[in-house]
């Protein structure tokens, strides 16, 4: 009796369990493709893509990262460069500040309430001519919300 | 099992749920860099008086170009002439421009391009050029000569 009765509880608990998980959160990002780089983007030092949306949705208050999953931006087309991960930098669109992406989650950005919305982030590719070979550099990026 | 173990197995499966939520999505990030070479004159005219000492020389005194390199691939830096022959009075080839770079000896311009210089990606680097004219008493009739096919070209590979 005593068993059938614990097996009741546990089922009562398991069907509980998505009532239980109270926090969900999401997040969505597109892929970020710049114009290809040429004489007015070396000229400035970088390559801009501005206002790119980043949709998130948390019924908690929720924090945001991004990472990238690879260790650099990849070998320049002849193999003689590769690119640093830290070339590849952002910000909240109307923030001054500049992060460098690493392998480890860097904090883009917070809030308390719960709900959806859009975040607007900038990025940007600093270009240096005596370094930036020709080529295509990549990196694979991970977003990452999470109640704090 | 125990009551109190299923009811232990139970909380196992709702706790982790119940603490924390997270939510996570993945992109993909590319940037084409091409191959990028500009090149800056300093001057686009250059004026040659001349001397009866310079004829007697055989050229002018030289005049002093700055090429100024800047590139983001290996480059080379080549001169040719566009035109067969000066304009004025009389028949001057185009080999009577004469350059160099670094010192030495005089070479004549030709109507195939000429490695001037080369070199490593530049943030900006300075090719100088001396350009004189030869002389030569028995073709060069008084007037003037205008040349104005110098090419400068810089090519990355």
């Amino acid at each position: 009796m005593r068993c059938g009765a614990a097996i009741v509880i546990a089922l009562g608990l398991a069907c509980l369990a998505p009532l239980c998980a109270l926090a969900d959160t999401r997040v969505s990002a597109n892929d970020l493709r710049f114009s290809a780089a040429g004489e007015t983007e070396f000229r400035d030092g970088q390559a801009l893509l501005s206002r790119e949306p980043l949709d998130w949705e948390s019924d908690t208050a929720w924090r945001l990262y991004v990472e990238s999953l690879d260790l650099s931006l990849g070998l320049s087309r002849d193999g003689r460069y590769e690119k640093a991960l830290a070339d590849l930098q952002f910000r909240v669109s109307g923030d001054s500040q500049w992060w460098s992406l690493r392998t480890e989650p860097v904090f883009i950005a917070a809030g308390d309430a719960p709900g959806r919305g859009t975040l607007i982030v900038d990025w940007r590719m600093l270009l240096s001519w005596g370094r930036d070979r020709p080529g295509t550099y990549r990196a694979r990026l991970r977003f990452t919300i999470e109640q704090p | 099992m125990s009551a109190a173990g299923a009811l232990c197995a139970a909380l196992a499966l709702v706790w982790p749920v119940a603490v924390r939520a997270a939510g996570e999505d993945e992109s993909d990030m590319s940037l084409t860099v091409g191959g990028v070479a500009i090149l800056e004159l300093d001057r686009s005219e250059l004026d040659f008086d001349t001397t009866p000492e310079q004829f007697i020389a055989g050229m002018t005194a030289s005049e002093a170009t700055r090429c100024r390199v800047v590139t983001n691939s290996e480059w080379v830096l080549t001169i040719a002439g566009t035109a067969s022959k000066w304009a004025g009075p009389a028949d001057k080839p185009v080999e009577d421009v004469l350059w160099r770079s670094g010192g030495g000896d005089y070479t004549a311009l030709s109507m195939s391009p000429a490695e001037v210089a080369r070199g490593e990606p530049t943030a900006g680097l300075d090719v100088f050029l001396e350009l004189a004219v030869k002389l030569r008493f028995e073709q060069d009739e008084p007037g003037e000569y205008t040349y104005r096919s110098v090419h400068y070209e810089l090519t990355t590979p």
